[in-house]
């Protein structure tokens, strides 16, 4: 089966005004399946949401650059789009819901006004009021757009979901933004949906609302790109995982076997460092050292330096992704079939 | 000389560990910190955030308490308010044998020593144009600890055990990353000989590799030195593996209390019940959780009676009008467990 989104070699990097070149993300490849949900999950600075807004070509550019590569939506290579027909994909076909729902939703707009904008901005496919004929449909009024709009936030739990709509962002809490920006995201209908560390502002019991929401919203043939630091969550929500370690994939699979035997060194220590797994007051299997800084990544492999197996071999050469049926593995000790 | 005082030190604390339970080395009694809410042009005082409202707490030489709530539930008040950093609005705070809020200045300033704090934020509380070596011995200087030519020494030997190079003396905070610079921020705390270290959320900014490397210090740390730990968290998960006991924080109040394995294994309040099953566990069977309804309330305008009871799934009438305080789970055997919940016995 053709995978609803192909990342193929993308590297992007970011350039400086005195010139510097510095890579944010290198090579990477990705597919997400109908229906499937992919969890990238890395450090900060690993490259994870600069991978993400590729996608949707968010990055402010310049400085960021797309070096090379192609993002497959539906057999396009989005990378390729003109600006326009990118507009037709953004919210409609992929939608993203972001970190911090204060920076992303606009502070001087009140909330109804930003999701009856979305609504009206993204006609051409929109199937959100499913009871008008087709005909219709892309042409919702304002009136109508409102009401749609109001359906979502009583959707999305929110209380008084007429009043609210009157409300500016700010006065409301993290949790109770995070839910209009995933309204505003599931309100269009996307086949696929991307989350950047959608609830990483917000409190556990928040984020198990949030979470339980997501879940019972996505239809079930809606895709997901969730990104997070914490393999909890990995666990919780995804089908698939990508681990992300300075600029690069080093390993890709179902989360089930991911998690039951890792095989690249760096995931292997992601997953052992979980707390809980070790005996209170023990000490955790800690990464010793420090993440590389971007653009000061050493030859060979990025992880050898932290690396309990790194040998002769990994300080020479890079490791290429070896693929083992729907596994990857960016490390020599995997090139054997394990 | 360090080392003189640190051998001085530890025979205090074998002598304190033989009357554990019966000599807390901090005892807080229902303490109020309530924040003015003014508004108009004569800045009139239309209401209160109780942020810190009726906390009792005790804790014992070189025990690792660990105090969990949501944002906004009044942790970083608290522990601001025992640092005397912000003012308590009554209650009582006692630091092993001197109440800390009504006694007087020069009573006090010896205490601070011995009271010492790691922030969450690396990137704001270091001086930036301070070097490492002027952060970690301005306290040392301060309170004479050491004269200022044997600084350097002294300062060596504390890098050393926070794990960082010697190189680092003479650098500025910008050069080292999030979680070196917690590394000097525990340096700093550790160079008064402190008894206590109230660690505000000090692993939350750290990214999961680096968040275990600082863990592991801090428990290695505690075992050198016996020192007792405030650990202030969100995250159940690294509360648990560090502390002996769990405080559980809502709204301003403690809700729950006891021994690490009692809290994380039979959970009572039915607040930590929905805290413990939000957390997503990693390997482990899916299992349904309990989410819980709405928001937690401003602090301005705290529900009636429980304030944990417009969200609680067993809430009866009576809750939303009597005061839980804390009790302990079971009389007959003694258990210290405490729960602040009306229906403890029943749900």
């Amino acid at each position: 089966m053709k995978p609803l989104l192909e990342i193929q070699n993308v590297s992007v990097s970011f350039r400086s005004s005195d010139g510097d070149v510095t890579p944010a993300v290198s090579n990477v490849s990705l597919s997400i399946q109908k229906g499937d949900v992919l969890g990238l999950v890395g450090e900060s600075g690993c490259g994870k949401s600069v991978t993400a807004m590729s996608i949707l070509r968010l990055l402010p550019t310049p400085p960021g650059q797309i070096d090379g590569g192609s993002i497959f939506y539906e057999g396009e290579d989005l990378l390729q789009l003109p600006i326009e027909k990118m507009q037709r994909i953004r919210g409609n076909a992929i939608s993203m819901i972001f970190q911090e729902p204060m920076t992303a939703l606009s502070p001087l707009q009140r909330i109804g006004a930003q999701l009856v904008e979305a609504l009206r901005m993204h006609p051409t496919t929109s199937r959100t009021v499913n009871n008008l004929p087709p005909n219709k449909r892309g042409n919702l009024s304002r009136r109508e757009a409102w009401k749609t709009a109001e359906g979502w936030l009583t959707k999305v739990g929110i209380p008084d979901a007429s009043e609210r709509m009157y409300a500016y962002p700010h006065q409301l809490s993290g949790g109770m933004r995070q839910r209009v920006m995933i309204a505003m995201a599931l309100m269009l209908y996307p086949a696929l949906l991307i989350a950047d560390e959608p609830t990483t502002a917000l409190d556990v019991t928040i984020q198990a609302q949030i979470f339980d929401l997501i879940r019972g919203m996505r239809k079930k043939d809606t895709s997901m790109l969730l990104i997070t630091h914490d393999m909890g969550v990995i666990w919780e929500m995804c089908s698939h995982i990508a681990v992300m370690y300075a600029s690069e994939i080093v390993e890709t699979g179902t989360v089930d076997k991911v998690f039951k035997d890792p095989i690249h060194p760096y995931t292997k220590a992601l997953i052992a460092v979980i707390p809980g797994k070790v005996l209170p007051g023990e000490h955790l299997p800690a990464i010793p050292g420090q993440v590389p800084s971007p653009g000061d990544y050493p030859k060979g492999c990025h992880f050898q330096d932290r690396c309990h197996y790194a040998f002769d071999r990994c300080r020479q050469d890079h490791p290429p992704l070896y693929c083992h049926g729907d596994r990857s593995i960016r490390c020599f000790l995997a090139e054997e079939n394990p | 000389m360090r080392e003189k005082l640190r051998n001085g030190k530890s025979e205090i604390r074998n002598r304190e560990s033989e009357t554990v339970g019966e000599d807390p080395l901090l005892e807080i009694k229902n303490l109020k910190t309530w924040f003015p809410i003014r508004r108009g042009v004569f800045s009139r005082t239309v209401g209160q955030i109780r942020a810190v409202d009726g906390v009792s707490l005790t804790m014992n030489p070189g025990e690792t308490l660990g105090l969990v709530g949501e944002s906004g539930c009044g942790k970083t008040t608290l522990a601001r308010t025992i640092l005397l950093l912000d003012k308590a609005h009554s209650g009582h705070i006692q630091f092993k044998d001197i109440e800390m809020l009504s006694s007087p200045r020069s009573k006090i300033q010896p205490l601070r020593r011995q009271l010492q704090v790691i922030f969450q934020d690396p990137f704001s509380s270091l001086n930036p144009r301070m070097t490492v070596l002027d952060i970690v011995s301005e306290g040392m200087i301060e309170h004479g600890i050491i004269r200022r030519r044997e600084r350097q020494e002294a300062v060596s030997g504390l890098l050393e055990d926070v794990g960082l190079g010697q190189d680092a003396l003479h650098r500025y905070p910008h050069e080292f990353s999030g979680g070196q610079r917690q590394r000097i921020s525990i340096a700093r705390a550790i160079s008064l000989h402190p008894e206590l270290i109230i660690c505000d959320e000090a692993v939350s900014a750290l990214d999961v590799s680096i968040q275990a490397q600082v863990m592991n210090l801090l428990m290695d740390l505690r075992k050198k030195y016996g020192l007792a730990y405030l650990f202030i968290s969100h995250d159940l998960n690294v509360v648990r593996h560090i502390s002996d006991r769990i405080a559980v924080m809502y709204l301003g109040r403690i809700v729950e209390s006891g021994s690490t394995q009692d809290i994380m294994e039979h959970p009572q309040h039915p607040y930590t019940r929905a805290l413990i099953s939000a957390i997503p566990k990693a390997g482990q069977p899916h299992q349904d959780r309990i989410v819980l309804r709405g928001d937690v309330p401003s602090p301005a305008s705290p529900p009636s009676g429980c304030p944990f009871h417009p969200r609680c799934p067993y809430a009866i009438e009576q809750c939303s009008q009597e005061r839980p305080y804390l009790t302990p789970l079971n009389i007959e055997n003694n258990s210290r467990q405490l729960v602040a919940c009306i229906r403890k016995d029943e749900i």
